[in-house]
């Protein structure tokens, strides 16, 4: 997960007051300092997630997740011992990809929060990862891409840059 | 210009009043203080007093490391680290004289300790010219792996380190075993919403990990990195950043120094030194296995906690949003290292 872009903009506004305003002399700089602090704050409470960009996320770890759902419908098949542990895996994920999400943002947010934990529940039922095309190792795989492609999800403003250039240690 | 001088008045002013209060005899006290940009994990501010004591002039100097609001290293609990530095002082390693501890929020806002401001040495660059003479390279090197075998050999039950210092009461049958689950229940205390490829770590750290007893066990430094040391004439003069300390492997300080500290990482030479004083082998499948719990346990109490700040509406680092952006990220990246078989 990433920290959401409200929890963002209240670590500047934040960060602005603790560590900026305090040390501003001007205070022509401070009431600058002091408006923008509380801007970020106005746009942290209402912001909303574009709906697009969830929607795009949702749908591709979903179009991922068939893979997986592939490789447990194979496990349920070839692991006689298992056989219950892959099919209740399986049916939660069948479930899952067969419920329809409405287009709007509250609907795919909560998808969003559901992809979360039907993957987290799957990891956990794969058990520990493996390598290879025996065993769990071809489920692995599926998940790994299904993983790869929540983060691509989650990160699609890309990664934050940290200036280095203005952390000058002492 | 100076850099980093606090120009916040308040907190000048309260500096100067906590000073007062520990150095009763001072008259006419007046304190200069900056901001110390070493780390990101804790706000450290360097406070150079002067005062008048029985008509004498007196002068000292101090860090003040004080708990950040929502910091990624969470809980900051200064007490922690001052029993640590006390430890490593009373068993003759080079440290800053711990100074005073302070648990009340009333003197500066939130709970701080202040130690010895350690002066005249400085912290080498890996690509300082002085190593490209092989000898003063085999010096440093040396020097960087002895330190890491008198830390080792610190001993740990002697001290109760148990009482204060992680795993502390994490479940497991061996030590590995409980440094992970010490993970596990710090990540879960943090109430966040489920970390899938975090938890695919977790288990594997679990079914390949080694199985060590109870004597191997060693105090591991934790961050131990040939730039995190302030250092004078090859001598490392004093160690720097405590926070990390845990019982555990002291293959995990080698994993580390290995993935931070390039040529100084403990190889060739200067393992061999290691092991001679210290009396502990290099196992370089320990040593692998150790990197990836190391760099799981930075996931766990650096980018989570910097989320967990950050969702919180705790955290006034500006610069925690990046170490947190990348939690999922690193996670999923380690993780298909153990799907594709690239870890060992």
């Amino acid at each position: 997960m990433r920290p959401t872009v409200p929890a963002i903009l209240r670590i500047l506004k934040n960060s602005l007051e603790e560590h900026v305003i305090p040390e501003l002399e001007s205070h022509y700089a401070r009431g600058q300092a002091g408006q923008i602090a509380l801007t970020l704050e106005w746009l942290a409470d209402g912001w909303v997630e574009p709906l697009q960009k969830t929607r795009e996320g949702n749908a591709a770890v979903r179009s991922s997740l068939m893979a997986v759902n592939d490789e447990l419908v194979k496990l349920v098949q070839s692991d006689a011992a298992q056989k219950d542990h892959w099919a209740a895996a399986q049916s939660q994920l069948g479930d899952m990809l067969g419920d329809a999400v409405e287009d709007t943002a509250a609907a795919q947010d909560a998808d969003r929060d559901r992809v979360f934990k039907i993957l987290d529940d799957l990891v956990i039922a794969a058990g520990a990862p493996m390598p290879g095309t025996e065993g769990t190792g071809p489920l692995w795989a599926a998940l790994l891409a299904s993983l790869e492609q929540l983060s691509e999800a989650e990160t699609y403003y890309g990664q934050i840059p940290l200036p280095e250039e203005h952390w000058v240690a002492t | 210009m100076e850099d980093n001088v606090v120009k916040n008045k308040e907190f000048n002013e309260r500096i100067v009043k906590y000073l007062e209060r520990q150095i009763p005899a001072a008259q006419e006290l007046s304190a200069h203080v900056v901001r110390m940009m070493g780390g990101r994990s804790w706000d450290l501010f360097g406070v150079r007093a002067e005062w008048q004591e029985g008509g004498q002039p007196k002068k000292d100097a101090w860090v003040f490391k004080v708990s950040p609001k929502g910091g990624i290293l969470e809980p900051h609990d200064p007490s922690v680290e001052f029993r640590l530095l006390e430890v490593y002082e009373r068993n003759g390693l080079p440290v800053p004289r711990p100074v005073w501890l302070e648990m009340e929020s009333e003197p500066l806002g939130r709970p701080f300790y202040a130690m010895e401001w350690v002066e005249g040495g400085d912290i080498p660059s890996l690509a300082d010219p002085r190593f490209e003479d092989p000898a003063e390279k085999d010096r440093w090197g040396k020097a960087f792996a002895g330190m890491l075998a008198r830390i080792h050999n610190l001993d740990w039950r002697k001290e109760n380190l148990t009482e204060f210092i992680p795993p502390l009461d994490a479940p497991g049958n061996d030590p590995v075993e409980r440094e992970i689950a010490w993970m596990e229940q710090k990540a879960a205390g943090m109430e966040l919403p489920p970390t899938p490829a975090l938890r695919g770590i977790f288990q594997w750290l679990r079914v390949n990990r080694p199985i060590i007893s109870d004597d191997e066990a060693r105090l591991v430094y934790g961050d131990y990195r040939f730039d995190n040391f302030f250092w004078k004439d090859g001598e490392l003069v004093s160690l720097l950043d405590f926070e990390m300390g845990l019982i555990g492997h002291p293959m995990e300080d080698v994993a580390f120094a290995r993935m931070l500290s390039g040529w100084a990482g403990i190889h060739g030479d200067h393992a061999r030194h290691y092991e001679e004083l210290s009396g502990v082998k290099i196992d370089e499948q320990l040593v692998a296995y150790f990197l990836t719990l190391k760099m799981t346990q930075i996931t766990v109490i650096v980018s989570l906690a910097g989320i967990q700040g950050a969702m919180q509406g705790r955290s006034r680092d500006s610069r925690g949003i990046s170490l947190a952006n990348g939690a999922h990220v690193g996670s999923v990246g380690m993780l298909g290292q153990f799907v594709t078989g690239g870890a060992r």
